[in-house]
């Protein structure tokens, strides 16, 4: 596992032992697997997970093959450990507790709105919080999705602003 | 990237298919929203859309992935000849505007909902959890267009025509792309119960024609229209790339 901790997501400044995605190591002889689950199934470093993983384990003694494999599902924002929270919050990233609160990785305070369900990754939402009125970014839960928040400017949407196609008439 | 219970072999003949029917109705409607991100209304919007996009395309990836491995999905994607697609009409449509888009996505996110609910009790190995953890990403895609329809058929009389328009065109090509070209077959491969996803077709259009109906939206049978299929400007843009140097990448 030591070996595993040393693997950083590409994207966040945290292990993928701390980010949840390690669900299983078994070694045979000199063999050993590795399970992960993704963050989400489109994240684009996956692949470079895989391949540090398998650098990172075939580094250590006695093991000579280590085999990734990948679970289909089953990942969420709540499952980063605390130790993964505060670096994440070094980041200016928060991560939902257990029950999907988020707290304001700047100021600590709970009194944070979501601000749009797309954030700059697939993993991330947007949020705000109140207290500091600071933007900052979620993990997504992803296992607890009731409700899209609002994008900014909803309901009041303006006129398509995309290239001609014929023209529409003013609402 | 294997998958801890990857379909090592479609031993059915009818598996391959219908998993490459499900894998090329995601990667089209990537391409469209990648494609248009920057079109939408406003800022927020093109996030989410370019967001969207790149969900679709990677589980397009991962269903490519149930039977095929990295390189042969590639070719999959960047040398299959048109005609060898099997993407629904729906997938196959390239829209512009925004309401277009709208409807087209909204429609497509549903039928994926519906089906999903139907393909994650599929036996055939690998396919259900699959299909799970994509219901589980794709639920934030179905709230976004959910909310947006519902707030542009709102906002004003035209707008709320303007909606209906594009529903006109769009629900057509949806109802003809709710099911695999051979239902049976993929259901028998896909290990589910006999017109399981027929079942799942009525009980979708229904619960869209009520969801539309509080929008003071109908949603009118009729043919498809002629000319909707966009595959070939769509596998042109998807290619450029790849056609300067292709098996170099």
């Amino acid at each position: 596992m030591r070996a595993l901790a040393a693997v950083e997501d590409p994207e966040l400044p945290v292990s993928i032992v701390d980010l949840g995605m390690v669900r299983a190591v078994t070694v045979r002889g000199s063999r050993a697997v590795v399970e992960l689950v993704p963050t989400f199934l489109a994240c684009p470093a996956l692949w470079m997970v895989e391949s540090e993983v398998r650098r990172s384990v075939t580094a250590l003694p006695g093991v000579a093959e280590c085999e990734v494999a990948w679970r289909a599902g089953g990942w969420s924002g709540a499952d980063v450990t605390e130790a993964g929270r505060r670096a994440l919050a070094g980041a200016g990233l928060a991560a939902p507790a257990a029950g999907g609160e988020v707290a304001c990785p700047f100021c600590g305070s709970p009194d944070v709105r979501p601000a749009s369900p797309f954030g700059s990754a697939v993993c991330r939402s947007a949020a705000y919080c109140d207290r500091c009125r600071t933007p900052f970014e979620v993990l997504k839960d992803k296992r607890s999705t009731g409700g899209a928040a609002p994008v900014s400017g909803a309901p009041d949407v303006p006129a398509p602003v995309g290239p001609p196609a014929g023209g529409h008439p003013a609402p | 990237m294997r998958p801890a219970s990857a379909v090592a072999e479609a031993a059915d003949g009818d598996l391959e298919p219908t998993l490459t029917w499900l894998a090329d109705d995601e990667l089209l409607t990537g391409h469209v929203l990648t494609s248009v991100a920057g079109w939408g209304p406003e800022l927020e919007i093109n996030v989410a859309m370019s967001s969207m996009g790149q969900d679709e395309i990677g589980h397009a990836r991962r269903l490519y992935g149930l039977f095929a491995d990295a390189g042969q999905a590639e070719r999959l994607v960047y040398e299959r000849p048109a005609a060898a697609f099997r993407a629904g009409l729906l997938a196959r449509t390239y829209p512009r505007e925004w309401e277009l888009l709208l409807a087209r996505q909204y429609l497509f996110e549903t039928a994926a909902d519906a089906r999903a609910a139907v393909l994650a009790r599929a036996t055939a190995a690998g396919v259900a959890a699959l299909m799970a953890e994509m219901a589980h990403e794709e639920r934030y895609h179905l709230d976004f267009w959910r909310t947006w329809l519902a707030t542009t058929s709102r906002r004003s009389d035209a707008a709320r025509a303007r909606v209906q328009r594009a529903l006109d065109r769009m629900w057509p090509l949806a109802a003809a792309s709710f099911l695999p070209e051979r239902p049976g077959a993929a259901e028998r491969a896909l290990g589910l119960p006999e017109g399981a996803l027929s079942r799942a077709r009525r009980e979708w259009a229904s619960a869209e024609r009520e969801a539309c109906q509080r929008l003071g939206l109908s949603l009118c049978d009729g043919p498809p229209e002629a000319g909707a299929d966009q595959l070939g400007a769509m596998l042109d843009e998807m290619r450029d790339v790849y056609q300067t140097a292709p098996g170099s990448w």
